[in-house]
């Protein structure tokens, strides 16, 4: 059962923090952030480096607002929130999309499946839970992506791709992301890996709006990210 | 006659605007020196890079000198990507610690380089709160 808007969790920590990487996203933050901090009080918004409204708008709403004095990337964008969460005192720290791909409910379902099987991480995947308005060409994308990470991590995931994440503090000190792009979300699994974090996947909704789709991966980016993955791993 | 010195100079330039640097690393310094050094031979001896490129079977010193240098290129190229790559973990560090020091004073960036305070943490703050 998924908790109503407003419930808060059972057995939810003292401190949880929702880190919300943001890049030029005005026109959608305000809901967002209207629906996360109905639940969730500590929500970290990393503005990277936006041209528009979002640090003014997240910070009106309520939100920590952390600024990059340049764009970096969602991962840089990722890393500085979650370092910002340690500092102050996080317990379980929750990674979440800024376009409102995804639903608020669902962090309290992989919070809940965390503290019942005492994992490290919990990995929200789209393809065990459900898709609204995905499109054929995304969806195939997304399949190479994941038969590309299982491949190169060791892992046996089904959704590789996802930024709905939930893990537990002592965990995130451990991983370091050095990737700035969009390559962060395979460097994050393979640490997973390499750290022998102790992870679960949970069933999550994700949204794809016109808004959301247009923002999504090309083919060019995913290219990119193959890039960057390849060049981390000969710079070793 | 004119050629030679005027290459030789060049090289020497080199040299010395290599040493001016710095960088303190023996291989560095070496490699340099080494080329330079190289270099200034054949410029006065040109058959001895046709010989050297007999030795490996080679037909013409001056295609040696171009396989030679497009190697060497490709060496530059890729020590200054890496060190392009060590600049950009950097700049995302120091830019890491900027976003989080703002925000642990309750200030925030405002393009331009302006820094300023969330007015409602001023002791004299009154009305609604603005980052104009």
């Amino acid at each position: 059962m998924t908790p109503s808007e407003g419930e808060r969790p059972e057995k939810i920590s003292e401190r949880t923090f929702v880190v919300i990487p943001a890049f030029n996203e005005d026109r959608v933050i305000a809901d967002v952030l209207k629906e996360v901090l109905g639940v969730y009080p500590d929500v970290i918004l990393v503005d990277d480096g936006s041209t528009d409204r979002t640090a003014e708008i997240a910070f009106e709403a309520g939100a920590q607002v952390l600024r990059h004095p340049f764009n970096l990337g969602q991962g840089a964008a990722l890393q500085t929130g979650i370092d910002y969460a340690i500092r102050n005192g996080a317990s379980l720290i929750v990674t979440f999309d800024a376009d409102g791909q995804h639903e608020v409910g669902d962090v309290a379902t992989m919070i809940g499946l965390l503290e019942r099987n005492d994992a490290d991480v919990v990995l929200g995947s789209r393809f065990l839970g459900r898709t609204d308005g995905l499109a054929r060409s995304k969806r195939l994308l997304l399949k190479g992506a994941i038969l590309f990470t299982n491949a190169t991590s060791g892992l046996r995931l089904t959704d590789t791709h996802n930024g709905l994440r939930v893990m537990r503090a002592r965990a995130a000190r451990r991983i370091r992301l050095t990737q700035n792009g969009m390559a962060h979300a395979s460097e994050l699994l393979h640490q997973i890996a390499a750290l022998r974090l102790r992870f679960i996947e949970a069933p999550v909704t994700v949204r794809y709006s016109a808004y959301s789709a247009a923002k999504g991966q090309a083919v060019t980016g995913a290219l990119s990210i193959l890039y960057d993955l390849f060049y981390a791993r000969i710079s070793k | 006659m004119i050629a030679q010195v005027t290459l030789t100079a060049a090289l020497l330039a080199v040299l010395a605007y290599a040493f001016a640097q710095r960088i303190r690393l023996r291989w560095f310094r070496l490699s340099v020196a080494s080329i330079c050094a190289l270099g200034v031979v054949i410029i006065w001896d040109p058959a001895l890079a046709t010989r050297a490129a007999n030795a490996v079977n080679i037909g013409r010193g001056a295609d040696l000198i171009t396989y030679l240098w497009i190697a060497l290129s490709f060496a530059v190229t890729v020590n200054v990507h890496l060190r392009l790559k060590v600049n950009d973990d950097r700049m995302t560090r120091l830019a890491r610690e900027i976003a989080i020091l703002n925000a642990s004073r309750k200030r925030t960036f405002v393009p331009g380089g302006d820094s300023r305070a969330i007015p409602e943490m001023l002791p004299s703050s009154s009305g609604t709160a603005s980052l104009d």
